[in-house]
């Protein structure tokens, strides 16, 4: 299996990680936004998303 | 730099072809055992969307304690429009259409003017934004125009290496599948209403963006499809790594104020 790893390259690694780390903000600031703690729902949204955004343009999708 | 099938031979049989061949095949043999759920016209492709709008909208109000029989039958035939236009499409697609667009809509307003107004009063706002978002999408999908695929698409297309294309797609959508199901959780312990409403539609919101990207990466990961069908690296654009350092800075802003309130 970590012999097909070969073709990737650091930054689709870093990609990954980046949608890794989105979803988690997604669901703290989902959680936040639960608890009513509405600020930090909304800055966990918004770091979510950025974090989805980022690893869409690491891996340069075309059109990203 | 051609993006053009590198095998043009693509309908002949897998062994004499390499790996690549091989895994062309294995890919036909997916594509192939699912064919059967494929849409082949508008009404297969607003099956799904249709009948989440009658199971929102139309059943709650035929199915209520005392509702006229009538209102039940229209309900029912309501139902029925689209399962028949989805045996029927293959047929007469633009019949289909018509069944499943004209039945669904009119069985289901004339379910809801048959209905006792006690029915009709019970509905509350996440009913009824549910309702709104089921009907806003079977519209916009049987007024679309009909995907299809190409013939000879899957055998002709360009291929991945051996190995990448296959795991790790999978691991990918169930990422994200996985990832949007975990969002739907806060929702449902919420007591109140409109919190819950609200949490809710995020979380539709956050669950489709991130199977979205989840599908996106997976067609950026594959060597061809994104566009490095040559094998050399793509140089990382400016702007993906200021987008990385806006995300890394957020979420370690956020994490040092989350520990910081917890201590």
């Amino acid at each position: 299996m970590f012999a097909s790893l070969s073709p990737m390259r650091a930054s689709d690694l870093a990609a990954l990680g980046c949608f890794l780390v989105a979803g988690c903000s997604l669901f703290v600031g989902e959680e936040a936004l639960a608890d009513a703690r509405d600020v930090s729902a909304l800055y966990w949204l918004l770091a979510g998303s950025v974090s989805l955004r980022a690893s869409l343009a690491l891996v340069g999708k075309p059109g990203s | 730099m051609s993006r053009e099938a590198p095998n043009a031979e693509a309908g002949g049989p897998a062994r004499r072809r390499g790996p690549e061949a091989s895994l062309a095949g294995s890919r036909r043999a997916a594509v192939g055992g699912i064919a059967w759920w494929v849409p082949r016209g508008a009404a297969g492709q607003a099956v799904v969307p249709g009948l989440y709008a009658w199971a929102v909208t139309t059943a709650p109000v035929a199915m209520w304690r005392g509702a006229p029989v009538l209102a039940r039958l229209t309900a029912s035939l309501a139902f029925l429009s689209v399962v028949l236009a989805l045996v029927v499409e293959r047929r007469a697609p633009i019949a289909a259409r018509m069944v499943a667009g004209w039945g669904l809509s009119l069985c289901s307003a004339a379910t809801w003017a048959l209905a006792s107004e006690v029915a009709a009063g019970s509905f509350d706002a996440a009913h009824g934004v549910a309702g709104m978002l089921g009907w806003t999408l079977f519209a916009l999908v049987i007024a679309s125009p009909v995907r299809t695929m190409a013939p000879g698409a899957v055998a002709s297309a360009p291929l991945s290496p051996p190995g990448v294309g296959t795991w790790l797609d999978t691991a990918l959508l169930v990422l994200g599948l996985a990832l949007a199901t975990a969002l739907q959780i806060p929702g449902w312990r919420l007591e109140q209403r409109d919190r819950a409403l609200l949490v809710r539609l995020v979380a539709v919101g956050g669950g489709l963006s991130v199977i979205t990207v989840a599908s996106g990466i997976a067609v950026g990961l594959d060597p061809v499809a994104g566009g490095d069908s040559t094998g050399v690296p793509r140089p990382i654009r400016r702007g993906a790594v200021l987008w990385m350092a806006a995300a890394c800075a957020m979420t370690g802003a956020g994490l040092v104020y989350e520990l910081g309130q917890r201590h």
